[in-house]
């Protein structure tokens, strides 16, 4: 969305929104409701537009989302003024070119929201000197099943040999990975329901952790890179950024798992035991031809409706939906982990961490900062 | 136009849909060359197919027949919750036309529709779109060298796999 004009028109929570550059060239999300009679004013999923015009009524909005047009204005009475019929703009704000909504006036600030999250993200997009950028095209894909069991099973480092075995032994099959090593690394609640869990893969990364899979060609390119990254950022943040992966849980309901490639998932209950699912891929804006092909391979090969891991976690978790038609079971245990100090991937921390957060909201208890602010 | 070949492509597109339906998994897979590419491309922004599978997001991509192997493989390991038990099937092809011609090659473009049964979740549901094949002669023999498939749902029902196509 580099030029003034251009506009994404998406849904946020369920409701129908427009992400636009404005002439101006700041960056807006206007509630894409007429604000005559409540038509969508943008009707088309994206393009570059001057203003936005209702097909109802032809009442037309700026890409700043003034009214700049009435037709038969003089109809109304004298105390019609346009500055009355504004889109409404919800609150938004950005944290590396991640666009935030927030449907209320008032409240915290994105960067006290997303609190210990904001390094995780980081991690993702240090990743390229010049910028990640979301390759065309989205997976859309449904489930029957509860939203919240989707945020438990994007990050439970538990589920992965037993529901994904053939994928895995396929991975060995094919080359170059060792699953006989557990996977070191932690879990992590990063405050106001945000968690991670961060770990060293045994697959590789193009940024930058060569294996087999790869080729002895691109050893030496890798090499390069993991230098450059290096050099950059310090030894600790370049191991983290190539050497680890993560699956980061952005409260309620965005995951960003970085794996060998990396995919952008969010999803929306439909009904208690449906919901919508919108998964992209995030690549480095300026990798080759090659990189692109392996790491969209890659990413079809695990991830999506149709590769090889989606389908068996959808599966699951209708499974799961289908099993609480039982209700003398009344509790899932989430209690992995909680005799560690350290909570590892395959422990529970990260999904206790999302349900405390839940609960408090649904119990209307106050987070820590609101507290302080309180007193 | 060459009914007679037209007719044998339309033999052959209705050969691999029973397949499909009959999980004669290494009767299918025999159907298609070693170097066919499978594509069903996912929805971009702009509400068209993506166009480039190298550079863009799809649904289901492979370049070359072992992709497809490999989820033979998968189907009938048993280790896969998603493909156990198979989901039931009912492909169905119209609409064949014959629509480029070369010497060894011929572009075969046909609309179809799948209804599908999970049984176990009593849920029944059709995916529907356009197929366009690429078939190659060898000697009397057609075989599909590549199957492109615009999936018109874009929101895809929990599942995809090749035969649910």
């Amino acid at each position: 969305m580099a030029q003034p004009g251009d506009f994404r028109a998406r849904r946020v929570a369920g409701r129908p929104v427009i992400l636009v550059r404005s002439d101006d060239g700041q960056v807006r999300v206007l509630l894409n409701t007429c604000t005559h009679r409540g038509a969508l004013v943008c009707r088309t999923q994206s393009g570059n537009a001057r203003s936005f015009q209702c097909a109802y009524h032809a009442w037309t909005f700026n890409s700043r989302g003034e009214l700049v047009g009435v037709p038969g204005e003089d109809a109304y009475s004298l105390s019609f003024d346009r500055k009355d019929f504004a889109l409404a703009q919800p609150r938004v704000d950005s944290y590396r070119g991640f666009v935030f909504v927030n449907f209320t006036p008032e409240g915290e600030s994105l960067s006290d929201y997303l609190a210990g999250a904001k390094e995780f993200l980081d991690l993702v997009c240090d990743q390229s000197e010049v910028g990640m950028e979301v390759v065309p095209g989205a997976q859309l894909y449904s489930m029957r099943a509860n939203w919240k069991l989707l945020v438990e099973n994007s990050f439970d480092g538990y589920h992965g040999l037993p529901t994904h075995q053939r994928y895995f032994q396929f991975l060995v099959e094919t080359g170059g990975l060792d699953m006989t090593e557990r996977l070191p690394g932690r879990a992590l609640a990063l405050g106001n329901g945000h968690a991670v869990i961060e770990y060293e893969p045994p697959w590789g990364r193009l940024v930058a952790q060569w294996n087999p899979v790869f080729g002895e060609t691109k050893k030496a390119e890798i090499e390069t890179v993991y230098a450059k990254l290096e050099a950059k950022f310090g030894a600790e943040w370049a191991r983290r950024v190539s050497r680890t992966s993560r699956n980061l849980l952005i409260f309620p309901n965005l995951i960003i798992n970085d794996l060998m490639a990396v995919t952008i998932r969010t999803f929306f209950p439909v009904s208690p035991d449906y919901m919508e699912v919108s998964a992209w891929a995030l690549e480095p804006q300026d990798e080759s031809a090659e990189d692109r092909a392996i790491r969209l391979d890659n990413f079809l090969t695990f991830l999506g409706p149709g590769g090889f891991a989606t389908p068996d976690d959808v599966e699951m978790l209708e499974s799961c939906q289908k099993g609480f038609a039982n209700r003398e079971v009344m509790w899932s245990d989430i209690s992995r982990g909680m005799n560690r100090a350290e909570p590892v991937p395959t422990d529970e921390l990260q999904m206790r961490a999302f349900w405390r957060r839940w609960h408090d909201l649904l119990t209307l208890r106050p987070t820590k900062a609101e507290a302080q602010r309180a007193a | 136009m060459d009914v007679e070949l037209l007719s044998r492509c339309a033999e052959l597109l209705y050969l691999e849909a029973a397949y499909l339906d009959e999980k004669r998994w290494s009767e299918w897979l025999a159907l298609y060359t070693e170097d066919a590419e499978f594509w069903v491309p996912a929805w971009d922004e702009d509400g068209q197919p993506t166009a480039d599978p190298q550079s863009q997001l799809s649904l289901i991509y492979y370049s070359n027949r072992a992709g497809l192997e490999d989820r033979v493989w998968r189907i009938q390991s048993g280790l896969s919750p998603a493909s156990n038990p198979p989901l039931r099937t009912c492909h169905l092809l119209t609409n064949i036309r014959l629509t480029a011609r070369a010497d060894t090659r011929l572009n075969v473009s046909s609309h179809w529709q799948v209804q599908i049964h999970r049984a176990e979740k009593q849920q029944t549901f059709a995916y529907f779109g356009f197929y366009e094949h690429t078939l190659r002669r060898e000697g009397q023999a057609l075989r599909i060298a590549g199957k492109k498939v615009t999936l018109l749902n874009d929101v895809v029902e929990s599942v995809l796999d090749i035969y649910l196509v």
